[in-house]
C-alpha cells in the first residue's frame, strides 16, 4: 500500500489532470493529439483514393457537389456524372450537405475526405464527452472514456469501407445530450439537439437519423418516467420532446424529402443479414484472440469491459443498462425467436433497415457512460479512503490501454485499405459515358459521367441513355433539323434548336420531375430526359430545380433563423416556461414548415408517371385468370395462392433461354418484405432468379386482392456449359427483406417437394 | 498548472494538432504515371472491344437470371483489365479508362470489328451480396 505521502501526491496529480480535463483547450488538446495519432496513417494517404468499390461510388457524389460549386458556381442538386443523373440531395449515400463540405472546396474531394473523418473524429469525441457528463461521469473519466465511442471499430471500419456518411454517428452524442437537456426545457438543448440531428441527416446514410432517433425516444421515455406521478411535468417532457423533432424535421427536410422521394421511385429491396448470434457479437465488440483483441468491426476494447461491468451496477445507470440490453437485443436480429428488430421493421422507417448489427454502434456509447459514471463512484469513495483512489488511477491505465488498442485499430483499417494514385483531372465538356461503377471515381475528374454505377435500391435510370454520343442532346432524326449545346452546367443546359418541324429534343440524362424549361414541355420519354419543341428557332434553357430541394432549402434557412431566435432569447433565460413561453417556442419552432407549405402550394411540378403495369413483353400484368395453356399449380400458402405457370424455352445462338412466368392470386394482404425464389436444379447444378418485384414493377404486398397478377421475370440465359439435361424449376416464398426463411406452404395440385417449394415446371435441353 | 497556463498550453498543442493534420494531408504528391499514348490507348480500345463479347458471355454464365449482375461482372471484368494494363505499363488507370471511353465515342475500328454495347443495363442491385 501506498504511504500518506504518496496518496497526497496522487491526489494532487489526480486534482492536476481533472482540472486539465475540465479546461475547453486543454481536453480539445487531448482530443486533437488521440485524433491526429489515430489518424495519421490516414492523412498520410490522403491524396490517394481508395480503391474499394463502395469508396468508388460514394466519391462520386462529394466530387461532383463539388464541381457544381467550384467549377458551376450552382448549388449541386443534379448530379450528372451517376447512373445518368441523380437529383443531389436526394442521393441517401451522400454528405455534401453538411458542414464538412467546407472542407471537402478547401481541400478537394480526396483530401477532404481524410479531413472530414478527422474533424468529425474530434467532434465526436467531444460529444462523448460532453454527453457523459450529463450522464452522471466525472469530467476526468468522462474525457478518457470518451475514445471508447469516438474511436470505436465502427468509424474505422466503415471509414476505411468509404463508407464516410457513417461519421454522421459522431453526432449522435451531441443529438442525445440536445435531447436531455431540451426535456429539461433548455432552449440551447433545443437547438442543440436540432443542429445535431439537422446535421447528420444531411451527411446522408439511411441509419444514422432512424437510429438516433430510436436513441432519442429511449431518453423521452426515462425522461419520462422519472415525472411520472406529475401528469403536468409529463406532459411538459413530451411537449419539450415534440419541439425537438420539430425544429430537428425542419432542419432535415433539405434531404428528408428529396431521399423520400427517391426511395419512392426506386423501392429500396436489398435483402439484409440475419443478425449476430452472442458469440458474434462477442467477437464485434471485443475482437478475438486470432487478432490478439485489437481488431473488431464495432470493437470497443477488452480492458474497459470490467469498468463496464463495474459501472453497469451503479443505481443510476439503470437508464443506460436498459438501453444497453436493448440495443443488444436489437443487434442480434433474428437470431433470437423474440426478435425486437423484427418487430422494429413493422415501422416505417425502420422498414428500409437490413443490417441489425448496426445498433451496436450504440454499446459503445453505453459503454463510454457506465465506464465513467464506475470510475466516478470509485473517485467519491477515494476522497474517504486513499485506495479508491489508487483503484480509479488503476482504471484510468485500463482506459488509456484502450484508447491505444482502439487507435491501434483504426490504424490497422488504414493500412488495410486498398489505396492507388488519384484519378487525373481532365477539365473539358462534359460527357456521358458507359463508365464503370467498380471505378466510378475516376469519371467525374476527368469530365466523365458513369453509366454503369450501382446502389442499394433500384435506381430510376433511363435505358436508352448511351455512352458513345458526340453530342449529349440530339433529335430522333436528322430530318427533324438541328439542336447545339451553348452552355452546359449540372443544373443548367442551354440549347438552340432550329426544327424542320415540331420534334422531340433528347438530352443523355435521366428525367426527374425538377428538370425545366424555358420553351417547350419537358417529358419523361422511357426515364430520359427530353422536351418537345415546336418548328422554327428556339432558344431554351432547361434547368433542374426541384420542389423537394427548394423547399428544403427555404425551410432549413427558415429553421436556422429560429435556431438563432432561440440561441439569443437563452441568453435572458435558458428555461422555456411552460405555458405562454412553452407555445410561443412551438410556434416558432414550427414556423418553418410554412416555407414547405409555401413551396408546396406554389411549386408546381409534375408527379412521376407510375411505370405501366405490364410484363416485359406488354402484355398486361392484372389479369382475371392466368394465361391460356399455363400450367395450373394452385400452390397455397396463408393468403396467397401461386394459381400457374409457365416456362417458355427457347434456342439462341448456343445457349438456351428460359422465361418463368408464375401467376399469383392473393385473397389478403400479405405481410411486408416477401420475395419469390425461383430455382432451376439439374442433378448437381442449380441456380435462382429470386426476386422481390414482380415483373420487376410491384412488391407482393402492393398487388392488387382477388386479381391474378402475372411475375414474369427477367430472361434466364442458360449458358452452353451448364445446358445439356433435364432442369426442373421450382418456386415459392421467403421472407426476403426479413429474416430470410421460407414461407410454410400448404400444398398444391404438383404438391409440395420439400423445403416449401413447389415444382413449377420443367424442361430438357439436348446437348 | 495555472488556470490560464492550461489554457494557453491548450491552444498551443491543438493548433499544432490541426496544423499538422492538414500539413500531413497535402504533403505527398504522386507522379510517374502518365496517359497512354494514342497508340496505346488505340491498343487499349481494341482489346477490350475484342474481349467484350467473350466476357459478357462469361458474366452470363455467373449471372443467369439477373440481366443487371451480368452486366455489372462484365464491367467488374473490365475495371480488373483496365488496372491491370495500366499496372504493366506504367500509366494512368484514368487513362486506360478515357481510352476506352474516346474510342467509343470516336467509333475506332478495330481489327475484330467488335463494336462495345453503348448502354448498361439500369441499376437493379441483387437481393443479397
Amino acid at each position: 500500500m501506498p504511504t500518506a505521502p504518496q496518496l497526497l501526491k496522487l491526489s494532487r496529480l489526480y486534482d492536476a489532470a481533472r482540472r486539465l480535463s475540465e479546461d475547453g483547450p486543454a481536453r480539445a488538446a487531448y482530443f486533437l493529439l488521440v485524433t491526429t495519432v489515430a489518424f495519421w496513417p490516414t492523412l498520410a494517404a490522403a491524396h490517394l483514393l481508395n480503391d474499394f468499390r463502395d469508396a468508388q461510388y460514394c466519391a462520386v457524389f462529394e466530387e461532383a457537389a463539388r464541381l457544381s460549386v467550384v467549377k458551376f458556381h450552382e448549388l449541386p442538386l443534379w448530379d450528372p456524372y451517376y447512373c445518368g443523373g441523380v437529383p443531389g440531395l436526394g442521393t441517401p449515400s451522400a454528405w455534401f450537405a453538411s458542414p464538412t463540405f467546407l472542407l471537402t472546396l478547401l481541400f478537394g474531394t480526396l483530401r477532404g475526405d481524410a479531413l472530414i473523418g478527422f474533424a468529425m473524429t474530434v467532434i465526436g469525441l467531444e460529444g462523448t464527452y460532453r454527453y457523459v457528463r450529463a450522464r452522471g461521469g466525472g469530467s476526468l473519466a468522462s474525457m478518457t472514456a470518451a475514445p471508447v465511442y469516438a474511436l470505436s471499430g465502427v468509424f474505422a471500419h466503415t471509414g476505411a469501407l468509404g463508407w464516410t456518411h457513417f461519421y454522421g454517428f459522431e453526432l449522435v452524442p451531441w443529438a442525445l445530450l440536445g435531447i436531455r437537456l431540451a426535456l429539461g426545457g433548455s432552449r440551447r438543448g433545443l437547438v442543440l439537439a436540432a443542429l445535431a440531428v439537422g446535421w447528420m441527416i444531411g451527411f446522408g446514410g439511411t441509419y444514422t437519423g432512424p437510429l438516433t432517433a430510436l436513441a432519442g425516444a429511449l431518453e423521452v421515455f426515462f425522461a419520462v418516467a422519472q415525472v411520472a406521478t406529475d401528469a403536468r411535468r409529463v406532459a411538459y417532457t413530451l411537449g419539450m420532446a415534440a419541439l425537438v423533432g420539430l425544429l430537428a424535421a425542419g432542419m432535415s427536410v433539405v434531404r428528408l424529402w428529396p431521399v423520400a422521394e427517391t426511395l419512392a421511385s426506386s423501392p429500396r429491396i436489398i435483402g439484409g443479414t440475419g443478425g449476430l448470434s452472442r458469440v458474434e457479437i462477442w467477437r464485434a465488440l471485443f475482437g478475438t484472440s486470432d487478432n490478439h483483441f485489437l481488431r473488431a468491426d464495432f470493437l470497443i476494447g477488452l480492458p474497459v469491459l470490467p469498468l463496464v461491468i463495474a459501472g453497469a451496477f451503479r443505481k443510476r445507470s439503470l437508464p443506460v443498462v436498459m438501453g444497453l440490453v436493448i440495443w443488444v437485443w436489437l443487434a442480434l436480429g433474428y437470431k433470437l425467436h423474440t426478435s425486437l428488430f423484427a418487430l422494429l421493421r413493422g415501422v416505417p422507417p425502420y422498414t428500409m433497415l437490413r443490417a441489425p448489427e448496426r445498433f451496436l454502434v450504440f454499446v459503445a456509447l453505453v459503454a463510454a457512460a457506465l465506464i465513467a459514471v464506475g470510475i466516478r463512484k470509485l473517485e467519491a469513495l477515494g476522497r474517504r479512503k486513499g485506495r479508491y483512489l489508487l483503484l480509479a488511477l488503476v482504471c484510468y491505465a485500463l482506459v488509456l490501454a484502450d484508447t491505444g488498442v482502439l487507435i491501434t485499430n483504426a490504424r490497422a483499417e488504414t493500412f488495410a485499405r486498398p489505396m492507388v494514385p488519384p484519378p487525373p483531372v481532365v477539365d473539358r465538356p462534359f460527357h456521358q459515358s458507359r463508365g464503370n461503377r467498380w471505378v466510378a471515381a475516376y469519371y467525374p475528374f476527368m469530365s466523365r459521367g458513369t453509366l454503369s454505377c450501382f446502389d442499394d435500391y433500384n435506381v430510376a435510370q433511363a435505358p436508352e441513355l448511351r455512352g458513345d454520343l458526340e453530342q449529349e442532346e440530339y433529335l430522333a432524326s436528322p430530318d427533324d433539323g438541328t439542336v447545339t449545346e451553348t452552355s452546359w452546367s449540372p443544373d443548367r443546359i442551354e440549347l438552340h434548336a432550329e426544327l424542320t418541324r415540331a420534334a422531340r429534343v433528347y438530352v443523355n440524362q435521366n428525367w426527374h420531375p425538377g428538370w425545366r424549361s424555358t420553351a417547350g414541355v419537358v417529358v419523361s420519354d422511357g426515364g430520359l430526359l427530353a422536351v418537345d419543341l415546336p418548328a422554327g428557332t428556339t432558344d431554351l434553357t432547361l434547368r433542374f430545380l426541384s420542389r423537394s430541394a427548394l423547399a428544403g432549402l427555404g425551410t432549413l434557412g427558415a429553421a436556422l433563423l429560429v435556431a438563432g431566435v432561440l440561441v439569443w432569447r437563452a441568453r435572458k433565460g435558458d428555461l422555456i416556461a411552460p405555458g405562454r413561453e412553452a407555445l410561443v417556442t412551438a410556434a416558432l419552432c414550427a414556423s418553418p414548415f410554412a416555407v414547405t407549405l409555401l413551396a408546396a402550394v406554389l411549386i408546381h411540378e409534375p408527379r412521376r408517371p407510375p411505370p405501366p403495369l405490364v410484363t416485359p413483353s406488354g402484355e398486361p400484368m392484372i389479369v382475371e385468370a392466368p394465361p391460356e395453356g399455363s400450367l395450373p399449380v394452385e400452390a397455397r400458402w396463408d393468403g396467397i395462392v401461386l394459381e400457374a405457370s409457365t416456362l417458355t424455352v427457347e434456342p439462341v445462338g448456343d445457349t438456351t433461354s428460359v422465361t418463368v412466368e408464375l401467376d399469383w392470386r392473393l385473397s389478403k394482404k400479405p405481410p411486408p418484405g416477401l420475395g419469390v425464389f425461383v430455382r432451376f436444379e439439374k442433378a448437381k447444378d442449380h441456380f435462382n432468379a429470386d426476386h422481390v418485384l414482380l415483373s420487376d414493377l410491384m412488391a407482393l404486398e402492393d398487388a392488387p386482392i382477388g386479381k391474378t397478377v402475372r411475375d414474369v421475370a427477367a430472361v434466364v440465359v442458360i449458358p452452353p456449359d451448364k445446358a445439356p439435361g433435364t432442369w426442373n424449376v421450382y418456386a415459392g416464398l421467403w421472407r426476403a427483406r426479413r429474416d430470410g426463411q421460407r414461407l410454410r406452404i400448404l400444398g398444391g395440385i404438383n404438391g409440395t417437394v420439400s423445403d416449401n417449394r413447389v415444382q413449377v415446371g420443367s424442361f430438357t435441353v439436348e446437348p | 498548472m495555472a488556470p490560464g497556463m492550461t489554457t494557453y498550453f491548450g491552444v498551443t498543442v491543438a493548433t499544432a494538432c490541426v496544423c499538422a493534420a492538414i500539413v500531413r494531408s497535402g504533403s505527398h504528391r504522386v507522379g510517374g504515371r502518365t496517359a497512354p499514348t494514342l497508340e496505346q490507348a488505340h491498343a487499349i480500345f481494341e482489346a477490350s472491344a475484342a474481349r467484350e463479347p467473350q466476357e459478357r458471355r462469361q458474366s452470363k454464365g455467373e449471372f443467369p437470371a439477373s440481366p443487371w449482375s451480368q452486366d455489372d461482372d462484365f464491367h467488374n471484368k473490365e475495371a480488373k483489365q483496365a488496372k491491370e494494363y495500366a499496372n504493366k505499363h506504367r500509366v494512368t488507370v484514368g487513362g486506360v479508362l478515357d481510352a476506352l471511353d474516346t474510342g467509343m465515342r470516336a467509333h475506332w475500328e478495330t481489327a475484330s470489328s467488335s463494336v462495345p454495347s453503348p448502354k448498361v443495363m439500369p441499376c437493379r442491385p441483387r437481393l443479397s451480396y
